[in-house]
């Protein structure tokens, strides 16, 4: 079963996710109203799970019908940043490839129900790893821009530097990772997602801490 | 005339009244996870007067309203159903993931799918 997956680029991506904010009032608010957006926009199921976490590793996935996301019941009651971020990443799925959902969906059809199970479970370890990954960074980059927009991050992290500027820090005494960690706390705090996903996102948009 | 479920007034009530899952369940001290069951059928509505009283005050139905009144008759009725607890094949084949997200990154533990589909159909 060949399947070829789109080469999007960081752009690409990018690309994608503005001209859905641009659509849509709701994902133009800071924090984005991730649920909001899920649950009355798009229409979509919220399904918590209890205990898969712990059984399975998984956070949360996107069902193949796209029309509900299940989520590991923990991570909504004590992860909220990470609980968001998983949000946002199964929706950069539905959003970018809809196209493999479908296409699993329709070759799953085929087979008889008796063997839809035995079906799903070879296409799942089949899957090339390779493939898997590419897919799952487009996910994380999509997730990542859609909660931290371009302007609204570059004006927190001006605000950032202003309040390290007014208080006086000695600079050159100063360790500039810790400086760096807060700015990132800061921004985690005022996006409402990890201080990891501050980090990536400042680092692909290049821009200077300092 | 179709017959509305319970969940699906409930859940589009919740809804209307700008609600996400999670903020409902804050809001009155409960478990998602069993709420997103009975907007899905999975449970049966609670037969408790003051609970159902207090989703109602939460879905701001007036009491003596036409739908104040179906809310509380389609519980009635349909509180001794038992509920289908078990996905059906094609039904799981609509809720099977292709791609998850786990802690680790990594793609689940090949041994581990035959318990995650039959814990997926229970859910």
């Amino acid at each position: 079963m060949i399947f070829k997956i789109d080469p999007l680029s960081y752009r690409d991506i990018k690309k994608k996710v503005e001209s859905i904010r641009s659509k849509n009032t709701r994902l133009q608010s800071v924090p984005v109203p991730i649920e909001e957006y899920i649950e009355f926009d798009l229409e979509l199921d919220i399904i918590p799970l209890p205990g898969f976490r712990d059984r399975f590793d998984i956070d949360g996935f996107l069902t193949l019908d796209r029309t509900a996301i299940y989520i590991s019941q923990e991570l909504m009651d004590k992860y909220y940043n990470r609980y968001r971020f998983t949000l946002a990443h199964e929706i950069g799925h539905y959003a970018l490839h809809g196209n493999l959902f479908d296409f699993f969906r329709g070759k799953l059809s085929e087979s008889k129900s008796s063997e839809y199970t035995e079906n799903w479970k070879s296409f799942v370890l089949k899957f090339n790893i390779n493939e898997y990954s590419k897919l799952e960074g487009q996910a994380y980059d999509f997730a990542g821009i859609l909660l931290v927009p371009d302007d609204e991050l570059s004006v927190a992290l001006a605000k950032a530097k202003e309040m390290i500027l007014n208080s006086k820090l000695d600079m050159r005494k100063v360790n500039r990772e810790i400086i760096q960690g807060y700015v990132n706390t800061y921004l985690s705090k005022r996006f409402e997602v990890s201080v990891d996903v501050i980090g990536k996102r400042i680092q692909k948009e290049e821009l200077k801490y300092f | 005339m179709k017959t509305i479920a319970f969940g699906e007034m409930f859940k589009e009530l919740r809804i209307r009244n700008n609600y996400t899952l999670r903020g409902f369940c804050q809001a009155l001290g409960k478990d998602p996870g069993n709420i997103s069951k009975l907007e899905r059928g999975l449970l049966p509505p609670p037969q408790d007067q003051q609970q159902l009283e207090s989703y109602a005050a939460m879905f701001k139905l007036k009491p003596g309203t036409e739908e104040y009144e179906r809310f509380f008759i389609l519980a009635a009725i349909q509180a001794g159903r038992i509920p289908s607890k078990l996905l059906s094949d094609k039904q799981l084949l609509s809720k099977l993931p292709i791609l998850f997200r786990t802690i680790t990154g990594q793609r689940i533990d090949p041994e581990k799918l035959d318990i995650f589909i039959e814990q997926l159909r229970n859910s």
